[in-house]
């Protein structure tokens, strides 16, 4: 949701950003930046946009990764070094932009730092994502939002204001006018609460709404009302309250994070933060998820080869009826070009049951997948990104069913990421 | 859709996925298939594996008894850190005394004696405990068990010391298919649940099957598992081709060999099948369905791709254009549309092709 009213020439920040040329000048810049965009929303005259953060999933194997700058040459966008581990970014396509700042967190994560509008970083992020296989976005699901929202809940003053954003849109849902959209890539969901005469009607679930109260209030009533309104557990925003004054840092779905407190450094801390817990979930998920043989002597090959891996399965809250599921399938298999980015040809095994050993093509790998009104159970072989998973996970809580559940094996996805925020805890260096 | 699932049952495809799919960590509250042998700690030790028989059981043996060397079952199982270990085979239905099978049942009632540690290699003999189980197709679990015993008997009569045996039917009810088992199976493995167990529910109309791990078996029994076993076959290889293709830097020359694709279809297990013949007939198949793919692409993008017998199929991929033509084009191909129960003739060229 982009409540920006900025009306700035690009070229500015641009040229702002590449005076930029040490660590500590991005620091020191983007922390006083941050200060005066915070004076400037608490009068509500925001005259820049604010900074905005982008974890970004490095999903080549291990070792065989490329580096960063040879990655992003590709799409003939230039990485300067002005830091271990952090570049400045440079693309060369347009007008020579410079776009912001990268920082390698690990091989396998990254995080990219922008002052422009969100209207052109989004875009720019996302076009970026979509050429190549070997990034994706860092995807929390409605479900780690959940648990992440109990860790602030854990930390956070009663008094203090958190902000949740619910999106769920049964797209799916026969009425569907997205349905006749060629392309659905670049569509998003946009909801008018102004009522027009001649829009036609479209009878589905369609949620989207933000829930702006005290961190106690939501405390007592939200999982009240979960189990009330299913829509609410799909959370694709979430809000961290900054411990260093007012405002805090949206969390995105898609691994967008906005800093709308004034302090850059808590909000690099709290995405530090959320990436350890998405690392741990993904060795996690990974190490149970991936299917592959796997040989106990070495020294005779083929021999004594056993199957590792666990079923993927994802539950729906109640069936599907017949029309949903069958929009579903027919417009994700159904055309190249689909929201859940899967390839494959569906083999028909009832009126609402259906194998696909097909492909995920965002990463160009291997998924197989059985789909029926009441599941959908994945097979992800080794290799294949634990993103995979976590995506599926959100678009089907996002377009599907908001309250369905998941599983990795016999282990609920939920308690995993419980297990992986429990896990991220303070170690003394010494 | 046209649903004739009345030889599935006895599919030992099918059979052969339903163990494997037995063993999966599930939600017990929520399964897919009942998790029967992963809640009674029952893990796969091992595919297809090669096992042979000790020296001095060949020539105790030899004379007395006719029986093979070694022997290739489809399953082992173990409990409890392999102090117990299952010896699955998936068999059609039961089989007499005169059957071809024989032999593999007399050695892999000899194995699962107290050499079992021994052929495995995992302690001395007697430190571990076997059962050869037989899973069949319905109605056969009786005549099964007794065909066993009587070699049993023979075997005792030689004084051969043999392993316990049991059977696993897997049939249908109308509204689920069941496993059925003996109570010395439910007793040697401490199993939780008495016979027979409700294992995947059945819906009007639809085919109970779950999700393929192993996609093909050249002892698939009718027409029907036949086209469906190859079609999931040419769908994995097609998937593979796919996500190799789609994820390559621009230009670069892909080689697929024959093999290559074989073992990504298959988790590796084509690389460990002994039958020759078998092996063969895949490789044809796949040849076939390459030749397919490359007639189904337009000019000139068919142009990038070529067969070297030596080498394999090259994709040769130069620019942009034609990675995204050529990836457009292998997504429209259905395998569906082949000729899926088409015999497979052997070719001159069968043991030169990569």
């Amino acid at each position: 949701m982009n409540t920006e009213k900025v009306k700035m020439p690009d070229i500015d920040i641009s040229n702002e950003i590449k005076s930029i040329n040490s660590r500590e000048k991005m620091i020191r810049y983007l922390d006083g930046y941050s200060a005066e965009r915070m004076e400037e929303l608490d009068e509500r005259k925001t005259k820049r946009p604010l900074v905005k953060s982008y974890m970004l999933e490095h999903v080549g194997d291990n070792g065989s990764q490329k580096k960063i700058r040879d990655l992003l040459a590709e799409f003939r966008i230039e990485s300067q070094e002005i830091d271990e581990n952090l570049y400045r970014i440079e693309d060369k396509r347009t007008n020579e932009d410079y776009m912001g700042f990268l920082e390698v967190f690990s091989p396998r994560y990254f995080i990219f730092y922008t002052l422009h509008l969100s209207d052109k970083a989004d875009r720019w992020v996302k076009n970026l994502v979509f050429s190549s296989p070997d990034l994706d976005h860092v995807w929390l699901s409605g479900l780690t939002f959940n648990v992440l929202w109990q860790r602030i809940s854990q930390i956070s003053k009663p008094h203090r204001y958190v902000s949740i954003l619910f999106v769920h849109e049964s797209i799916y849902q026969i009425d569907s006018a997205i349905y006749e959209d060629e392309n659905e890539d670049d569509k998003e969901i946009s909801l008018s609460l102004e009522e027009e005469d001649d829009i036609k009607v479209i009878e589905r679930r369609a949620s989207k709404f933000k829930l702006v109260d005290k961190v106690s209030i939501v405390q007592e009533k939200l999982t009240k009302l979960q189990d009330l309104y299913s829509p609410l557990y799909a959370i694709s925003q979430l809000r961290f309250p900054s411990p260093v004054g007012q405002g805090g840092h949206d969390f995105y779905d898609n691994g967008k994070v906005t800093n709308r407190s004034g302090n850059f450094r808590d909000h690099r801390s709290h995405i530090l933060y959320v990436l350890k817990i998405y690392d741990e979930l993904m060795k996690k998920t990974e190490e149970k998820a991936w299917y592959s043989m796997y040989k106990e002597t070495i020294t005779i090959p083929g021999e004594f080869q056993k199957l590792i891996g666990s079923p993927v399965i994802i539950k729906f809250s109640e069936p599907l009826n017949k029309e949903t599921f069958d929009y579903w399938i027919k417009s994700t298999f159904g055309r190249l070009n689909n929201r859940f980015r899967l390839w494959g040809n569906p083999i028909i095994l009832g009126p609402t049951k259906i194998h696909v050993y097909g492909v995920d093509k965002h990463l160009w790998k291997p998924v197989f997948m059985e789909l029926t009104d009441k599941h959908l159970i994945a097979i992800v072989p080794k290799g294949t990104c634990g993103n995979t998973i976590h995506r599926l996970i959100c678009n089907i809580q996002k377009y599907i069913d908001p309250a369905a559940k998941a599983y990795i094996g016999d282990i609920e996805y939920k308690s995993m990421v419980e297990q992986s925020s429990k896990e991220v805890v303070y170690e003394p260096e010494h | 859709m046209n649903l004739n699932i009345n030889g599935l049952y006895k599919d030992p495809l099918f059979q052969l996925n339903l163990a494997i799919w037995l063993s999966q960590p599930q939600p017990f509250s929520e399964f897919y298939v009942y998790p029967l042998f992963y809640k009674n700690n029952l893990n796969i030790y091992s595919i297809g594996p090669a096992l042979a028989l000790p020296f001095d059981i060949r020539l105790a043996v030899s004379k007395k008894i006719s029986c093979q060397e070694n022997v290739r079952p489809d399953l082992i199982f173990e409990k409890s850190g392999k102090k117990k270990l299952c010896i699955l085979e998936c068999k059609s239905s039961s089989f007499g005394l005169k059957s071809s099978n024989i032999k593999q049942a007399i050695t892999l009632l000899l194995i699962s004696g107290p050499i079992i540690s021994e052929v495995l290699a995992i302690g001395k003999r007697g430190e571990n405990e076997c059962m050869l189980c037989y899973l069949i197709g319905p109605d056969n679990r009786k005549l099964m068990e007794s065909t066993l015993n009587s070699l049993k008997q023979e075997l005792d009569k030689v004084k051969m010391e043999s392993g316990n045996f049991g059977c696993f039917e897997v049939k249908p009810t109308p509204t689920a298919i069941i496993l059925e088992y003996s109570e010395n199976i439910k007793k040697f493995f401490n199993l939780m649940e008495d016979s027979p167990v409700e294992i995947i529910k059945i819906e009007k109309d639809t085919d109970p099957r779950p999700l393929y791990l192993f996609p093909y078996d050249p002892n698939i029994q009718t027409k029907e598992e036949q086209e469906l076993s190859r079609r999931i076959l040419f769908e994995r290889i097609l998937g593979h081709i796919i996500s190799e293709i789609g994820g390559a830097d621009i230009p670069t020359s892909i080689i697929f060999t024959t093999e290559k694709l074989l073992n990504a279809a298959t988790f590796g297990l084509y690389n460990i099948w002994e039958d020759k013949e078998a092996k063969k007939h895949l490789r044809k198949l796949a040849r076939d369905f390459l030749n397919e793919i490359r007639s189904s692409i337009n000019e000139p993008v068919r142009e990038s791709i070529t067969h070297e017998s030596q080498k394999g199929w090259i994709f040769n991929i130069k620019d942009k254009e034609t990675h995204e033509e050529l990836l457009k084009q292998l997504q429209r191909f259905k395998p569906e549309t082949l000729d899926l129960s088409k015999e497979v003739e052997p070719s001159l060229f069968d043991y030169m092709e990569l």
